[in-house]
């Protein structure tokens, strides 16, 4: 399957004719092209209407051959790729190892300006290139966060802060990607307590929208399908409230995981030891964040659809939720821990002893209602009331004659 | 029997009375028994007569007192605990009035002047251990007739009449049993509100065993026994959203009931009871008494102020737990934007911890629960005012003359 392709550079106007002198065939491009299609309709057709490369925008889903058009007929674009504070993950997803593709030739075809990774120059020269290409209209992807503590000294580019540099980057540009959970809040970074003050890109450019593919890293054609869809479109793709493009983001990975089935079906991975786990059951009882993490990893996956996290075995952590690392550890648990109680605090434990407590409580009211009870009965039993005999009648109360007649008691019964 | 004066005189002051209904060995109607008990001069100021005489105007209102002439009167005494009444009535009400006398006073010692049989006595004891272990007492009543001689025949146990201390029957041991007439049945809860509290109980019910287990799948099948599975897990969430849509209905028709409804208890400003300085201090009564502080709670015929206050915080817990249900579930259905937009919260703070607020509010609707249901069997028990049944049938029993905070009072 892998081609060899020759890449020589941006040497042609439009992005088709160069791809053709690098031996990209019609067809192959076609296919691209096509995949691109399926991608920006993963979702259901309300997304997938997204307007298309025609020049009125419709409610129709896009073509493989409209974007192929419009693709293919693009000049080259300035593109800046910043790499901030980073692990240089999201550039490794984003070219991937697994051979050579139509993909990769279009990134590196569009990556030439400025890129710290694959750029050829070094120094000086690839300074003058950012500042050059930062005058023109051009699109910036940035990976990595921005660290904002002590003048953002945690991370510096030729002399420049990260934050000086993406200011820089951003003033000229027409369209910003924030690529990867750095870029988007600042990932493991900015997990507390923070110590670099590390933060998003759209918390510092606030002027411009940033669209945040999100993910620690995110797919590749993902990337590359929010990069084709902004060259081909003009415009940036709607997005959902985390400002991540909605044709990658609108469906939790539970909703169309392949596991799926065992999860309605109550068949668990107990252990990642156990028989249901070389069953390939559901890892929601091991933390599994699928329920609450939107990705469309079930479905795209990774390395040329080779395989994903979840498909190997392994719970998701939820890597393209904002502020994963605070908000979805612990990883192997179902709930966070309740916060305030200390590290075992679950809220199954705190819930239950909640209600134990509860129980106690009712039970010590029960008995103080019990005694008060039965010390107000014995009050009742000393009550004195003449008629009972319990006080003796005024000794001034006359015995009547009449009284006397009535008989006494014995000489009733003796009667 | 003493006078007035000489109750002042010797400064015994005995608390009001309250009598209940009369036991009978089966020989005579409990009118009978009142009647023959409450045969007193219709000048004696002796509580037992005043609450006797009393007791039957009100329950018994076609029988007449026997007329009593104070002479004819021979009271108790410590040495010999019953009184003696010449009185001319009849026995059985049908019968011509004739000649008794009528024996009144502590059971044990009118148990040894009478003939009584085994049988009849076993009766006599467990029904008046019953009156006792309630905080009453026992008035025992025995009748003999006179004949035409002045002959006074043998005494003849008739049964008894409970008696006791007005404070301790309203605090303790009163219910309706004791006396149906002193009651007055008032219909307090409408349908409707029934028909919505036991769609809650259902409802919060299975939310709660199914959410449970979508919380912790606790249970289930076992991938050792290999057998097939059907969709646990696919029904529990089936369910739970059914069950979830249900309880949003509810809650609807309660928030519009809360302002069409021309049930009182049903609309909306019974659910905040702090409108007037004085609903402070009850509500200050209230917390006394349940904390034991004070003896007595102010006397509400419906909600008192701390349940409306509970209630109103309920149905707001309850309000945040669905919606947290309805911006979970929106999760599944992003394309829609009437659901993005619901959903929306749910990314200001994240799905676990939206989840973990979701199962929190659970447990604490099951501390409310518990208490809730503590709480009425405890007042059930306690005040014998048909609270339990009335969640069921809607109506409550009142004590005439009493007067609720909260309604006119009670004729």
């Amino acid at each position: 399957m892998p081609v060899a392709y020759t890449l020589d550079g941006w040497q042609e106007p439009t992005l088709a004719e160069n791809l053709a002198r690098a031996g990209v065939s019609r067809r192959d491009f076609l296919k691209f092209c096509g995949g691109l299609a399926a991608a920006f309709a993963a979702g259901s057709a309300v997304i997938g209407s997204a307007p298309g490369a025609s020049a009125a925008p419709t409610a129709n889903p896009v073509s493989g051959e409209q974007i192929a058009s419009a693709l293919g007929a693009m000049t080259k674009p300035n593109v800046v790729w910043l790499q901030l504070q980073e692990c240089t993950g999201c550039m490794e997803s984003a070219l991937r190892s697994g051979g050579t593709s139509v993909e990769d030739v279009v990134l590196n075809l569009l990556s030439v300006n400025y890129n710290e990774l694959v750029m050829a120059a070094a120094g000086d020269a690839a300074n003058a290139v950012l500042d050059e290409t930062n005058k023109t209209p051009h699109i910036l992807v940035v990976n990595g966060s921005i660290p904002t503590k002590d003048n953002g000294i945690y991370c510096v580019i030729g002399g420049k802060s990260a934050e000086m540099v993406l200011r820089e980057s951003a003033e000229n540009a027409t369209a910003i990607l924030a690529v990867g959970a750095c870029a988007v809040f600042g990932s493991v970074q900015a997990a507390r307590p923070n110590p670099t003050g590390a933060v998003g890109v759209d918390e510092i450019i606030k002027d411009k929208p940033v669209i945040n593919v999100a993910g620690c890293p995110p797919i590749g054609e993902v990337i590359m399908a929010t990069v084709a869809y902004i060259l081909t479109n003009g415009h940036t793709p709607k997005t959902d409230a985390e400002g991540r493009p909605l044709f990658a983001y609108d469906q939790r990975i539970h909703d169309s995981c392949p596991r799926r089935p065992h999860f309605d079906a109550g068949q668990y991975v107990r252990t990642f030891d156990d028989e249901g786990a070389r069953n390939g059951w559901c890892l929601y009882d091991m933390g599994c964040k699928g329920p609450s993490t939107f990705s469309a990893c079930p479905i795209i996956q990774w390395n040329d659809h080779t395989s994903w996290p979840i498909g190997a075995g392994h719970p998701c952590l939820g890597c393209t939720e904002r502020d994963f690392f605070d908000r979805f550890t612990p990883f192997y648990s179902k709930l966070p821990n309740v916060p305030g109680l200390g590290v075992e605090a679950t809220a199954e434990k705190v819930g239950l002893g909640l209600v134990a407590a509860t129980v106690a409580a009712v039970g010590v009211h029960a008995g103080v209602t019990a005694i008060r009870k039965s010390a107000g009965k014995k009050t009742t039993d000393h009550t004195p009331l003449e008629a009972f005999g319990d006080t003796e009648a005024a000794p001034s109360a006359p015995q009547t004659s009449a009284a006397d007649t009535t008989a006494t008691p014995d000489s009733g019964k003796a009667e | 029997m003493t006078t007035s004066t000489d109750s002042v005189a010797t400064g015994v002051q005995t608390p009001a009375l309250v009598v209940g209904t009369a036991f009978s060995l089966g020989l005579m109607s409990e009118g009978r028994i009142m009647a023959l008990a409450a045969a007193c001069p219709s000048t004696s100021t002796d509580p037992v007569d005043i609450a006797t005489t009393e007791a039957l105007e009100a329950n018994f209102p076609g029988v007449e007192v026997p007329e009593v002439h104070p002479d004819d009167v021979d009271p108790a005494t410590r040495n010999r605990r019953y009184s003696l009444v010449r009185v001319h009535a009849s026995l059985t009400g049908v019968d011509a009035p004739q000649d008794l006398v009528v024996m009144r006073g502590d059971l044990d010692t009118v148990l040894t002047k009478v003939t009584i049989g085994r049988d009849e006595r076993g009766v006599l004891k467990r029904n008046a251990n019953l009156v006792i272990r309630r905080g009453w007492r026992p008035l025992a009543v025995a009748v003999a007739t006179v004949d035409e001689n002045g002959t006074v025949g043998p005494f003849k146990m008739e049964g008894f009449i409970p008696v006791c201390p007005e404070t301790v029957a309203r605090q303790s041991a009163t219910d309706v049993s004791t006396g149906p007439a002193v009651w007055a049945r008032v219909r307090l809860w409408s349908a409707s509100l029934r028909i919505q509290h036991w769609s809650n109980v259902a409802l919060v019910f299975i939310l709660s065993c199914t959410g449970f287990y979508i919380m912790d799948p606790f249970f289930g099948p076992s991938a050792f026994v290999g057998e097939q599975t059907g969709f646990l897990m696919g029904w529990v969430r089936l369910i739970h959203f059914t069950a979830a849509f249900v309880w949003l209905v509810v809650a609807l028709t309660r928030i519009w009931s809360a302002f069409t409804s021309r049930d009182r208890h049903l609309r909306w400003p019974a659910m905040w009871p702090l409108k007037k300085k004085e609903d402070i201090r009850n509500l200050g009564r209230v917390l006394q008494h349940y904390v034991f502080i004070k003896e007595e709670a102010p006397l509400f015929l419906g909600h008192n102020p701390l349940q409306q206050l509970t209630y109103l915080a309920v149905y707001i817990v309850c309000g945040i737990q669905m919606m947290i249900g309805f911006m979970l579930y929106g999760l599944y259905h992003q394309s829609f934007a009437f659901w993005a937009f619901f959903s929306t919260p749910v990314h200001w703070i994240g799905v676990p911890a939206m989840r973990l607020i979701h199962t929190l509010v659970m447990f604490a609707l099951w501390m409310f629960v518990i208490a809730h249901i503590y709480l009425v069997l405890r007042a059930e028990s306690l005040e014998r005012h048909g609270g339990l049944s009335s969640m069921i049938n809607g109506g409550v029993w009142v004590k005439r003359g009493s007067r609720p905070v909260d309604a006119p009072a009670v004729e």
